[in-house]
Parts: structure tokens; sequence; C-alpha cells
């Protein structure tokens, strides 16, 4: 039994064992897949001989990071290309990766690999060993050695110059071949220098060097500022180009098929000396070096306590702009300074560096009075004549007139620098004085007036209510009496004639008779003789038809008598 | 008395011209003695005052002038120009309803006017009544009851376009506020001269006014100025 248990255990294990060697060997297999070589043109190469280095891997993905070449300039590349073919139903792809290189120095180099990464995978090309010999110097200038298609020189505006004073570096190529791209592989690489490059037109010129005709022609320019002193130049620099060369071959026309290799060509800048600025500078001396001059500007010299000034101090001519410091304004007193606006334009050409730089300070008075502007001192080193020069501008006046003691909102602003102007608020001031004429207010008895006047209105206001109300009481009995008079004659009352006559003799009685003795003579004096008469007559009928109906007229003739006599009673 | 007025005012411009602000104010304000209140007075003492570079009395007369001519321009000019040279970056206290439609109908016309217009409605009124009551008795009592109308509507807008205004000013470079009426009590704010509040009350030389924002605080009564305390005798 136990037997049997070991020899199952050991079936296990030799299973297991079989399992890992055979995934060993497919990982083994799988890696071998993916190739990164390298490989280069020549191993063997002269100095300044350029040649070529190639990656190249059948990964149809990941990106081929080439090694660093330090040893070496790249003149040209990176080449990429890519390849794929299917043979046989098999697909394979191949990409590579080239370098146009040359050696930067003579000896043995180990080019390290380059990788790709693939999958999460990294795989590395093989190292390459490459030797650098002499090979044929060069001579510097232009007396090329035979054969060379093009050599470099490099020429220096100044042998020695001061610190801050500047110099031309110029590179002149002399071509005996068909040569194009010239470029310098590498910037010269100066400490405490400015460099700039200059923007100038290329002209070449003809011209017999040696025994060949050669094209001259200055492909760069550089303007060199040195800022410390000691020795600028000993450098040397590798400038690449194409050469053309022959194929050999012929194309349709029968004309020669050239092609164009690059080539690589070395020249040394020539040693500059950088002499210290000369001891005994003024106190005012900050570093400016050059032919400068330094403008003070005042924009008026007598102002209102509302308006401002505008002082500017530039600094323009040729120099070392790229250090010059500007003078700092010294505000005369009773004035608010504002914060400079600060302009500048500078351009660099083979004379130097030129233009200016300017600083614009805004002065908004205070008070009212003259005031000084203090003078201003400062200096420069002119290296022509190897001297400090020390411009002085005198103190000046500044007046303010009027408007004192205000603290102006800095309304009025200076006119720009562009060719409009700006236009500005004249009429910021208050305005003239008004009137000639005036006259003494007297406290005015108007209201007083007014409230009599008003009193007046009240009262007849009042007296037109009273005779209103008693109108309107009149109007009121008459109303209600002669009312009662229809209603007892529309409905044929009996005592309807006595109706009649109580409102006749009320309306008499209204009017200041006396009833018990009425006359026509008594009647005429209220009433009009014609009235009078009707209105007594008007009463013997009523007082009639109360005794004796019959004699009396019908109802309709008293009633439209009543009526029309009781609007006159 | 008038001569005299004129001449003053007459001396005063020329001392103005002249450059002379300080001699030309002292006559100015011979008048302003001689009880002339008049909207272009107070415009020429502002000028004064501004000239002699005291923004604080300078925007007081301003405010003055306007106060009694609404409509003028160049005092309104003159105070705008007072009011951008102002430390204080402070509102001034916006005029109460009763304030503005008050200066509305005086820029129309003066408070004289307008009562004069009253008298004249309620004149109206008389005769019309007085007519009724004699010779034309049938004539409709609502005539007169619409010119009695009339009458105390101007009379109404005489009242409103009288001068007031609740503004006071600070006519010292500055005037400190207090949080009570005792300078031992506790500094509050800082003013200019220009800046301006509302009078809230006195308290012997103490003085509590509200600024645009709320804020209160006791300052000293010299120190301010109200626009319309001059004018107090107008009718």
């Amino acid at each position: 039994m136990q037997k049997r248990q070991k020899e199952k255990r050991r079936a296990v294990r030799k299973i297991g064992r079989l399992i890992i060697i055979l995934y060993a060997l497919t990982a083994s297999l799988h890696a071998q897949n993916i190739e990164l070589s390298a490989r280069c043109s020549r191993t063997t190469v002269g100095l300044n001989e350029p040649f070529r280095v190639t990656f190249a891997t059948n990964a149809r993905r990941g990106n081929i990071q080439p090694p660093n070449f330090n040893d070496f300039i790249i003149v040209g590349g990176p080449y990429s290309s890519s390849q794929t073919q299917i043979i046989n139903g098999r697909m394979s792809s191949n990409r590579s990766l080239s370098y146009e290189v040359v050696a930067q120095k003579e000896g043995e180099f180990v080019l390290p690999p380059a990788s790709v990464k693939v999958n999460g995978e990294t795989v590395k090309s093989n190292r390459l060993k490459i030797t650098v010999k002499a090979g044929a110097k060069r001579k510097q200038g232009k007396a090329a050695p035979q054969g060379e298609p093009f050599s470099i020189d490099i020429l220096s505006s100044k042998r020695s110059v001061y610190v801050g004073e500047p110099l031309i570096l110029k590179f002149r190529a002399t071509l005996f071949d068909q040569v194009r791209d010239l470029s310098i592989v590498q910037a010269p690489n100066f400490e405490n220098v400015l460099q700039e490059k200059l923007d100038f037109k290329q002209e070449s010129k003809r011209e017999v060097v040696g025994n060949k005709i050669a094209t001259l022609l200055d492909f760069d320019k550089r303007l060199i500022l040195p800022n410390k002193p000691g020795t600028l130049g000993g450098q040397e620099l590798k400038i690449s180009a194409k050469v053309q060369v022959p194929t050999g071959r012929r194309d349709f026309f029968n004309m020669p098929i050239v092609k164009y290799v690059p080539q690589v060509a070395t020249a040394k800048i020539p040693a500059v000396k950088i002499k210290p600025l000369p001891s005994g500078a003024p106190s005012s001396f900050n570093g400016a070096v050059g032919n400068l001059r330094l403008v003070r500007k005042i924009s008026r010299h007598e102002v209102n306590g509302d308006e401002s000034i505008t002082i500017t101090l530039r600094v323009q001519g040729t120099g070392n702009f790229n250090t010059i410091d500007l003078p700092k304004l010294s505000p005369p007193e009773g004035f608010d300074v504002y914060d400079p606006k600060y302009n500048e334009k500078i351009t660099y050409d083979e004379g130097g560096i030129r233009g200016f730089k300017e600083y614009e300070y805004l002065l908004v008075p205070q008070y009212k009075g003259i005031f000084i502007l203090p003078a201003l001192e400062w200096s420069y080193f002119d290296p022509k004549g190897a001297s400090y020069e020390t411009i002085n501008i005198p103190e000046d006046t500044l007046t303010v007139l009027s408007g004192a003691a205000v603290a102006s909102s800095g309304k009025t602003s200076t006119p720009p620098n562009s060719q409009k102007r700006e236009v500005r608020t004249l009429d910021d001031d208050i305005r003239y004085l008004q009137g000639t004429e005036f006259s003494t207010s007297k406290k005015s008895n108007r209201w007083l007036w007014w409230s009599l006047l008003a009193f007046i209105t009240g009262v007849l206001w009042v007296g037109q209510f009273t005779t209103l109300s008693l109108r309107k009481s009149g109007i009121h009995w008459k109303n209600d009496l002669q009312k009662q008079v229809l209603q007892a004659f529309n409905l044929t009352a009996k005592d309807r004639y006595g109706v009649m006559i109580n409102a006749v003799e009320y309306a008499l009685v209204q009017q200041g008779l006396d009833l018990e003795n009425i006359t026509l003579t008594k009647l005429q004096e209220v009433y009009s003789s014609d009235n009078a008469e009707k209105i007594l007559t008007l009463v013997e009928q009523c007082n009639l038809a109360q005794y004796a109906p019959a004699a009396v007229a019908n109802d309709e003739v008293n009633l439209n008598e009543f009526i029309s006599l009781w609007e006159q009673m | 008395m008038g001569t005299d007025v004129n001449a003053l005012a007459d001396s005063a411009q020329s001392l103005y011209d002249g450059g002379s602000y300080r001699l030309a104010l002292e006559n100015y304000q011979k008048l302003e003695e001689q009880n002339v209140f008049d909207s272009e007075l107070f415009y020429n003492i502002g000028n004064c005052f501004t000239r002699l570079g005291d923004l604080g009395h300078a925007k007081l007369y301003f405010e003055r002038a306007l106060l009694f001519s609404p409509n003028n321009v160049d005092a309104q000019h003159n105070l705008d120009w007072i009011q951008s040279r102002v430390t204080d970056e402070l509102v001034d206290p916006q005029p109460g309803l009763l304030e503005w439609l008050g200066s509305i109908f005086r820029g129309q016309l003066a408070p004289d006017q307008w009562i004069l217009l009253s008298i004249g409605a309620l004149l109206a009124t008389c005769t019309l009544l007085v007519l009724r009551k004699t010779t034309a008795p049938k004539l409709s009592w609502r005539w007169p009851l619409t010119t009695s109308l009339v009458a105390l509507f101007f009379a109404s807008l005489t009242w409103l376009s009288v001068p007031r205004i609740n503004k006071s000013i600070v006519i010292s470079p500055t005037s400190y506020g207090y949080s009570a009426p005792t300078e031992s009590s506790k500094k509050l704010i800082a003013l200019s001269a220009g800046s301006a509040g509302k009078l809230l009350e006195t308290k012997n030389d103490w003085a509590q006014i509200e600024l645009s924002d709320g804020r209160r605080a006791w300052f000293l009564s010299v120190q301010w100025k109200a626009v319309d305390n001059g004018p107090t005798a107008y009718p």
C-alpha cells in the first residue's frame, strides 16, 4: 500500500517537472521570435567621417529606443523604414532606424545597445564596437586638402574686447563641390556670454582658392557679448553638410545621377581675449558698455493742480542692453509718482546691440508751487575710447500753477507712443462764476396773503352752503305740498280743495302775509298784480268748492291754475 | 441796498479774476450775511473755496446752489469735479421721497412762483363765489370748487418745493466719529473733508451722523455743516 502511494507521488512530481520544462521551452521560443540588431556601415572609420548606424527589429509594434551617442555626433537622421512580406502564407515584418554619425575623437568606442519594448518585454540589441582613426587631417582655412568638397572658417570681428563689448563670429564655408544643408552640429558652448544668432541675407562670391575656383558663403553669424573677463574661443566646432557625389549611373537622358551624402568638417573658433573694464569707474557707473546716451524728457514744465507731467528716462545707442540698468528718477517734492511704464526696442546686428530702454514716469502734483527736479548723473564705459563717460543732466524746475493740495485721480494720461494721439480731456476744471446781479431776500409775506385769501374763500364757501341749504329747505316744503294736492285730486278726495287752500295759505304765510287780512292790495305787494288776482280767485274758488262743489268749475281747470301759480309762489 | 450788493458782487468777481480768491470769498460771504440767498451766490462761494483748496466748504456751497436751483448745470459740474477729488470713497446719502419730489418741482418753478399761482387760483375762486351769490346765481358750483382744488394743489407744491435736505458735510480736513458723544469713547470712523452723511440728532457739541452705508457715529458738530442750515429764512 505504501509502495503504491510512493509510486503515485513520484509520478506526480515527474509530471510537474515536465510541465515546468515545457513552459520554460515555450517561453524561450517566444522570446526568440522578437529580435533587435544593431549594425553600422563600417566598424573602422576616420575622424569626421560620417558612417551609418542602423537598428533593425522584426517586432511589428514598439518604438526602437536608440542608445546615447555620447562619443559621436548625429549629423543625419533618424531615418526610419519598415517592410512587411508574406512568403508561403507566413507573414514577417522588418523595421529599422538609422543615424548618420561622426566620431568626435580618435579611439575605440562601444556604442551601447538600443532597445524595443513589446508586450511589456524589453528586447535589447547587440553592442557595436567602433574604431576611430585619425584619417586624413584637414587643414584649417581656405586651403582645403585635395579632394575635400568644402571647408569652414570661423572669423571673429575682434581679437580682444572689453567685458560688455560685442563681437561677431562669422561662419564662412569654402565650397569646392556642390554642397547643401550646411549646419553647425553643435552650437558654440561659451560660458558667461550672450550669444545671439543674427538674421542676415546669405550671399556668396566666387574666388580662386589654391588653384581651384571655390564659392565663399557666410552661412551663419553670431553676436557674442561677453559678461566676464577671460579668453573666448579655441573650441572646435563640427559643421555638417550634404555633398553631391556621382553614383556612376546615368538617367534616361544620359545625365549622370548624383546623390548627396553627409559630410562633416571641423572649424576652430579663434581665440578672443576678454579684457576686464579698467579701474576707476565713477560711482554712477552700473555696468553699461557701449556708445550710449541718456535722455530725460519732461512733457511740460508748468501744469495746473489737476494735470500731470510725464518724465521719460531713456538710454539709447549701441551697447550691452542685455545688462544695462536704467537710472532711477529722483522724484521732486510735492508730486505723487506712479509706477513707471517700461518700453524697449532692441535689435541685434553686426554693429552690436542697438536700440533703447526707457521708463515713463507719471507725476501728479500735490501742491501749488515751484519744485526742483534733481540733477541726474549716469556713466558708461566707451570701449572705443577705453574710458568711462559720464552724462550729467542738470536739475530742472516744475511749476504747479493752481489747484494745489488736491490729489488728482490720475485721469490725465500721457500720450502713448503711437501715431494716433489720444484726445485728452481739457475741460477738467471747475466752471466760471455765475451772475453779477444779486438782491437781498426779504422775508416773503406771500403765505400771509395766501392765508387771508384762503380764509375769504372759506367764508364765501360757507355763505354758499348756507344759501343752498335754505333754498333746499324751501324747495322741500313746496314740493311736499304740491305732491299732497296732486295726490288729493288724483284720488278725488272729498277735502281736495281743503288741501289745496291749505297749501296756498302756507305759501302765503311763508311770504309773510297775514291770512286774516288778505286783500288784493296786500297780495300785489308780494306778487305781480296778475298773479295776485289769480291767487285771490283761486282762494275764492277753493272756499266755494268746499261748500258748493257744483258751483265750481271742473277739478282739472282749478288744478292747472294751482300748478301754474304754485311755481310763482 | 441793491446797489451795494451788486457793487460787492462786482468787486468779488474782479478779485476772483485776479486770483485773489480769499478776498473774493470774503466779499461773497458779506453778500450772504446780507441775506442774499441765491443759487448763483452759493455757486460763486463754492468756486472760491475750490480755488482755495477747501473741498469740504466748496462741496457744501455747491450743494446749496443745487438745493436752490436743481437745474444749475454749472453747480452740478463743479460738484462732480469736487466729488472726484474727495478722498473718502463714500456715497452721499440719498434724498427722501419728499426731498426728491421737492427738488423736481423746485426745478420747474421757485416756491414763490408756486404760491403766486395758488394765490391766483384762490382769487379766481373768490370771484366766482361772489358772482354766483350776486349776478350769476345760475353759475355752477363746480367752477369755484375746481379753482379751489387747483389753489390747494399749488399750495401743496409750494410747501413741497421749499428747499430742504437732511445732508451734512465734513468741512474740516479730518473728522473722527466716536461711539458716544465724548472724545473718551471709542473712535469708529475717520472721514475727510467733503464726505457727507445724514444728521440724526445733536447733543451739546456733538452730532450723530448716519452714513449712506448705515454706519452711525458721533462727530464734533463744528466739523460738519448742514446743507440747508443757511437758508432757514427762506419762505
